[in-house]
């Protein structure tokens, strides 16, 4: 049987990236959040 | 349960320091949780990358290939244990919905807000590596299966949340309305569980269940397992990030975290 190896790639490669993407906006968000806390105490 | 904090000590008519009980409810209040999910963070997501580096080392290197799938059956080590997060991510969901609708603590709200995108997150992964798997051992990306279409209306219910939520500018009748959504969606996740058992299904059956033993070689399921278990620290993680933000876009200001030091 062949081994599908573009199959796998594409799951894990949306998988990875789907991540990022989400640790990424927690963490941009997170700053987002707190500098509006810093704008307010000014 | 109860928990004594000795950082609040306080004083007895006698003049002795007591420590006053700290309950459960006690993590309800936002600044409780504030620092308690901020210490909790990094240890889910050091298990998480931790554990995902021995989980694909497992899944890749030490387990073998499949009699009859081939290689293409490695796809299950974050199919099955994004597709079981979806499911439990969503009932964890209801459950602080509920949780808010009986006692009304925001901190509850504010975990049921945290937790759907992660879990939106994981029901797409879901169906992304079922279809990429489906494939090349049933010839179709995509059937309109029990199983397949069950937890496609998971995903909605999840985008539905997220949206409901977000439509609705007052941050309390919000609340209400995606927890009710919530809970009534929750009967979708016992649907999913059993739609293979319940409906003449192209999926394949549970593999791993508490009542059989497995279906799997026992490298494959400890590989699958320990996947699972890193997506559990990794939604953890996530989740209490998220949830801490969300505590920032909705507090700030008050006096608690400028008493944390935010």
């Amino acid at each position: 049987m062949s081994t599908h190896f573009h199959f796998i790639v594409a799951s894990y490669a949306v998988f990875a990236l789907a991540i990022v993407i989400e640790v990424t906006t927690l963490i941009l968000n997170r700053r987002k959040a707190l500098n509006a806390i810093d704008v307010d105490n000014e | 349960m109860t928990i004594t904090d000795p950082r609040t000590k306080s004083m007895n008519g006698t003049g002795n320091s007591v420590a006053p009980k700290r309950t459960l409810f006690s993590w309800a209040a936002p600044a409780n949780f504030y620092v308690l999910a901020g210490k909790l963070i990094p240890w889910f997501a050091y298990a998480a990358v931790i554990l995902t580096a021995i989980g694909m080392y497992m899944g890749f290197v030490v387990a073998p290939t499949d009699f009859q799938q081939g290689e293409v059956y490695r796809i299950i080590y974050i199919h099955v244990p994004a597709a079981w997060l979806a499911m439990v991510t969503y009932l964890a969901m209801a459950f602080w919905c509920a949780v808010f609708l009986i006692w009304k603590t925001r901190v509850s709200a504010i975990m049921a807000q945290a937790l759907a995108p992660t879990g939106a997150l994981f029901a797409f992964v879901a169906l992304w590596t079922g279809a990429l798997w489906g494939r090349p051992t049933w010839g179709a990306y995509w059937v309109w299966d029990a199983r397949l279409t069950s937890t496609l209306i998971l995903l909605f219910l999840y985008l539905g949340f997220i949206a409901l939520r977000s439509s609705i500018d007052d941050e309390r009748k919000a609340d209400k309305a995606a927890a009710l959504l919530a809970i009534v969606g929750s009967i979708n996740v016992p649907i999913i569980y059993f739609s293979v058992k319940w409906w003449n299904s192209l999926h394949q059956g549970a593999s791993v269940s508490p009542t059989m033993a497995p279906k799997m070689a026992q490298t494959m399921l400890t590989a699958m397992m320990i996947m699972t278990f890193a997506v559990w620290c990794y939604t953890i993680a996530a989740s209490l990030y998220r949830a801490r933000t969300l505590l920032l876009e909705r507090e700030g200001g008050k006096s608690w975290l400028k008493k944390i030091g935010v």
